[in-house]
C-alpha cells in the first residue's frame, strides 16, 4: 500500500494508480484546498509541505510521497478552526484578494519560516516570487509575513 | 493524465542499476523536468526508478584537490553551503536564478546534467569548471568529463542501466569564476542565453588560464578553445576583450526557432556578458 501521513492522519492509497501527489490530495484525500493551476510547477498554487519542505505537489508522483508526511492548507488551523498565525496575518493585512494563490502562498511562507524564522525581505521575495498572484497583492504578502513573524 | 508506470525505489547502487536495465526504465531524481515531460506526454516511461533513497548520493564534499557534489544534492543545498558559494560563486549565481524556491528544494545537480538541456543552469558553469561526471552502472563505477558526457539535447553518454552518482570539480590555485544569464523575465524562466567564465591563476596575467562555456547557443554548452587561448596568458585590455567577444560569436549559429531569444539577440549579448564577467572578476587592466 501507499502510506502517507496527511495533516497528522495516516492514509492508505492504491500504490499502482499513476497520478501526482496533487491529484491524490484533491481527488482521493478530498483535500481541495490545495489548488490545481498550471500543473507544470510554474504557478505555485499546489504548494504543500512534504516532510516540512515547501514542495510543488504537481511535480511529485504520489508514490514518491510513500512514507512521507504532508501538510496542506487544511492542516494549519487548530481543532476549533482557529486560524494559524500565517493565515491570520494574511487575513489581517488583506493579503488575500480572489484567494486562489493564497493556499500555495501560505504554505510557501510556512516552508520559509521553518528554514528562516526571521526572514529578510529578500528571503520573503525569494520564497514567494514563484507564486503567481494576478490580483497583484505582493506588497501585502510582505506585510503578512512581517506580521506573522511578530505574532508567532 | 499520466500514462501507467511501475514505480521502483532501490536502496543500493547495484539494485538501482539492475532496475534501470528494465525495458524503458527511467531514473527519477527531483522529477522537476521529468514530470512536466510526462504530463505533456513527451515521455511515457513504463518504469520509474526513484534514486532518492540511495544513501550517500546527497551532499557536498570539500577536498584539497576538488569539490565533490553528490548527484542528489539539491539546488538549495548549493545555496546553503557558504563554503561552496564562496569558493565557486558561479554555482551560487546559477542556483540563485534557478526556477523558484520549491523547485530549488527538489531539483538535483545530477538531474540537471543528466537531462542535458543546452541551456541548463548548472551545466554551463560546470563545463567551464572542467567538471567530471561520476557514473554507476552494471560494470561498476566510471567517470568522464562533463564535456564528453553531453552529446546533444537530452542525449548523454549514459548506457542502459547507468546513472549519474556525482560531479567533481578540480580546484586550482587562485581560481575565480562567474556565471551570468539573460532571461525574458527576472522571475521564473529558463536562460535565453548564458555565459560562464573561469580563471585559473587569476592574479598573474602571464600564467593565467581562462575557460569559458555558453548556454542555449549550441546543442551542448561548448568550450570555445580558440577564444580561451586568446584570453589566456595575456593582460586583458578592452580592445582584446572586444576582439575575443567577436571571435566568441563568430562560429555560432543558434537555432532560430528558440522561444526565448533570437540568434541576433544571443550574438549581441554574449560579447557584453564576456566583458562584464571579466570586469566583475577583476581580470581587466585598468
Amino acid at each position: 500500500m501507499l502510506e502517507i501521513k496527511i495533516n497528522g492522519r495516516d492514509y492508505r492509497f492504491d500504490p499502482d494508480e499513476p497520478r501526482t501527489l496533487l491529484q491524490l490530495l484533491r481527488e482521493e484525500a478530498g483535500l481541495t484546498g490545495t489548488k490545481h493551476g498550471c500543473g507544470n510547477g510554474e504557478c505555485g498554487v499546489c504548494t504543500v509541505l512534504l516532510d516540512g519542505v515547501a514542495t510543488r505537489s504537481c511535480l511529485v508522483l504520489a508514490q514518491e510521497a510513500h512514507g512521507c508526511e504532508v501538510i496542506t492548507i487544511e492542516g494549519l488551523a487548530g481543532p476549533e478552526g482557529e486560524l494559524d498565525p500565517v493565515q491570520q496575518a494574511f487575513v489581517d493585512t488583506g493579503a488575500v484578494q480572489c484567494g486562489f494563490c493564497a493556499p500555495g502562498m501560505i504554505m510557501a511562507v510556512h516552508g520559509l519560516l521553518r528554514r528562516h524564522p526571521h526572514p529578510t525581505r529578500d528571503q520573503v521575495a525569494a520564497a514567494t516570487s514563484g507564486h503567481l498572484c494576478r490580483c497583484t497583492g505582493y506588497e501585502d504578502v510582505f506585510e503578512a509575513v512581517a506580521l506573522a513573524v511578530e505574532e508567532k | 493524465m499520466l500514462e501507467p508506470y511501475r514505480y521502483l525505489r532501490p536502496t543500493t547502487l547495484q539494485e538501482a542499476s539492475e532496475m534501470l536495465c528494465l525495458q524503458g526504465a527511467m531514473a527519477l531524481a527531483g522529477g522537476t523536468d521529468l514530470l512536466v515531460e510526462m504530463r505533456e506526454r513527451k515521455r511515457k516511461p513504463p518504469v520509474m526508478v526513484d534514486l532518492k533513497h540511495l544513501t550517500g548520493l546527497r551532499g557536498i564534499e570539500h577536498n584539497q584537490a576538488n569539490i565533490r557534489l553528490g548527484a542528489l544534492t539539491t539546488v538549495t543545498d548549493v545555496l546553503e553551503d557558504s563554503r561552496l558559494t564562496a569558493r565557486l560563486p558561479a554555482l551560487k549565481q546559477a542556483a540563485e536564478v534557478f526556477a523558484c524556491c520549491e523547485i530549488r528544494h527538489r531539483a538535483t545537480l545530477g538531474g540537471n546534467v543528466a537531462n542535458a538541456s543546452p541551456g541548463a543552469e548548472f551545466t554551463v558553469p560546470l563545463v567551464a569548471l572542467d567538471a567530471a561526471v561520476e557514473i554507476w552502472g552494471p560494470e561498476g563505477p566510471r567517470a568522464m568529463t562533463l564535456s564528453n558526457f553531453l552529446l546533444g539535447p537530452g542525449q548523454t553518454d549514459l548506457e542502459t542501466g547507468e546513472f549519474v552518482t556525482g560531479l567533481s570539480i578540480p580546484l586550482t590555485p587562485d581560481m575565480r569564476c562567474a556565471y551570468r544569464r539573460k532571461a525574458r523575465t527576472r522571475g521564473m524562466d529558463l536562460a535565453a542565453v548564458s555565459l560562464a567564465v573561469v580563471a585559473h591563476g587569476a592574479s598573474r596575467p602571464e600564467e593565467r588560464r581562462i575557460c569559458l562555456s555558453m548556454g542555449a547557443v549550441e546543442r551542448v554548452p561548448p568550450r570555445p578553445s580558440r577564444v580561451e587561448a586568446m584570453l589566456s596568458g595575456v593582460r586583458l585590455t578592452r580592445e582584446l576583450t572586444a576582439h575575443a567577444g567577436q571571435a566568441l560569436i563568430e562560429p555560432l549559429a543558434p537555432r532560430a526557432s528558440s522561444l526565448r531569444a533570437s540568434p541576433t539577440y544571443k550574438k549581441a549579448v554574449l560579447p557584453v556578458l564576456l566583458r562584464r564577467l571579466l570586469e566583475e572578476l577583476d581580470l581587466m587592466e585598468a
